[in-house]
């Protein structure tokens, strides 16, 4: 277990330019998807949102929303389209983080400061998601994009992209476990 | 000198591709530079009432109630037709039922309409609302029928039907059927709330019209 936790830090830490450049180009795209919103605004209560979940059960509700976000928004739609071209995962976190834009403009003052934490922690997790995608993607296609001097073959490269995608892994969950905690208990006080 | 350690410096610039741009955003929202949805502007108009005595046995009634609000933009014909007065009727579980039919026909001038919402509220726990969601029963111009919450018979429960504008009409027209049933025999009065929230835009600004009608059914 101290192993696995070393080599996720390592990994996360190696991994932090393109962390640093997704985080920007993430949170640019919720931006821009917040000024083109502008233009055309409609009603939008939150109340059409909380009814996807039933509120009367917190606990099935942050298992929903996590393994929700981890299977099919963090895994199937963000990392795995990585192993079949590396720069899909880029282009559906940033059409993510445009369509949160559009949404988040919509929102009334109060709850759109509430949604916030929710917005940081989930993107976060969908940022690594997104980094494991395009490391998956990038070993196979261009070994020696993704690492430099090794003289990795394709499969060696992936089977490394492999191994730290699951180190990576650790921290999304971690993020997304977070962010379904903080959207069950934002969803639950507006409900209430 | 302090100096950041690599560890840190990494941490830091981490941290800071997060807070800039949510703080500049937060920042815009929060200066009014970023504007936020405006609340609507709700106008509630008079209440109309209708009542009749519960009959013993089953009848025609064919009542229109109509409450409708005209102003220099906006102008809404809102009808509730009661059909008739069924005793113990054996489509229906043998409830007593009056079949009624809801009409809202909106036009808007200079905007359009966003959505039209009927709320049925005040049903005590002897009485349930059934709302046709038949297609085949719906008539939407321009409307899309977003949801249908009538509880599926529970009884003393709260009902509504939601219409939204497609592609910003300036006219609309929603009518639709519904059941109130009641459980008890002929023992008890009953009171139903049909409220229409009518919301239009006008420029930028949006409008809610709230309109109601009350129907009372007296015991004999």
């Amino acid at each position: 277990m101290r192993d696995f936790l070393r080599l996720s830090l390592q990994a996360f830490f190696k991994s932090y330019r393109p962390f640093v450049v997704y985080n920007w180009l993430f949170f640019g795209a919720i931006i821009v998807g917040v000024l083109l919103a502008q233009a055309n605004m409609r009603l939008l209560p939150i109340g059409e949102e909380v009814q996807a979940f039933d509120s009367s059960n917190v606990g099935f509700m942050v298992l929903g929303i996590f393994l929700f976000n981890l299977v099919l928004s963090g895994f199937v739609l963000t990392t795995l389209p990585g192993l079949v071209f590396f720069a899909l995962p880029s282009v559906f976190l940033f059409y993510r983080a445009f369509v949160w834009g559009i949404l988040l403009n919509q929102l009334f003052t109060p709850q759109f400061l509430a949604a916030l934490p929710t917005l940081i922690l989930e993107g976060e997790g969908y940022v690594l998601a997104a980094i494991c995608g395009t490391n998956l993607g990038l070993s196979w296609f261009k070994p020696d994009w993704a690492y430099k001097n090794k003289g990795f073959s394709r499969l060696e490269a992936l089977k490394m992209a492999s191994r730290e995608c699951v180190h990576l892994y650790f921290f999304v969950v971690i993020f997304l476990v977070v962010a379904a905690v903080v959207e069950a208990v934002t969803i639950v006080s507006f409900a209430g | 000198m302090f100096r950041l350690q690599t560890g840190q410096k990494r941490i830091s610039i981490v941290l800071l591709s997060i807070i800039l741009p949510v703080g500049l955003l937060t920042g815009l929202r929060l200066t009014g530079m970023l504007r936020g949805p405006s609340t609507p502007e709700v106008l509630t108009v008079d209440t109309v009432g209708w009542s009749m005595s519960r009959p013993s046995d089953s009848r025609y009634v064919i009542d229109v109630v109509n409450n409708s609000y005209v102003d220099s933009v906006v102008s809404i014909d809102y009808v509730v037709e009661v059909f008739d007065y069924y005793e113990n009727d054996g489509q229906w579980a043998g409830f007593d039922v009056v079949p009624s039919v809801v009409r809202v026909n909106m036009s808007v001038d200079e905007g359009f309409v966003e959505s039209v919402i009927v709320n049925f509220t005040q049903l005590d726990g002897d009485a349930a609302l059934d709302i046709n969601g038949d297609t085949d029963h719906i008539q939407a111009v321009n409307l899309d029928v977003a949801r249908i919450d009538d509880w599926d018979w529970v009884f003393g429960k709260n009902a509504y039907i939601k219409a939204t504008g497609i592609n910003k009409p300036g006219n609309t027209y929603l009518q639709f059927q519904f059941a109130w049933m009641f459980k008890d025999p002929n023992s008890s009065s009953h009171r139903l709330t049909i409220t229409l929230e009518a919301t239009y835009v006008n420029g930028n600004t949006y409008h809610t019209v709230r309109i109601p009608v009350q129907l009372d059914v007296f015991e004999s």
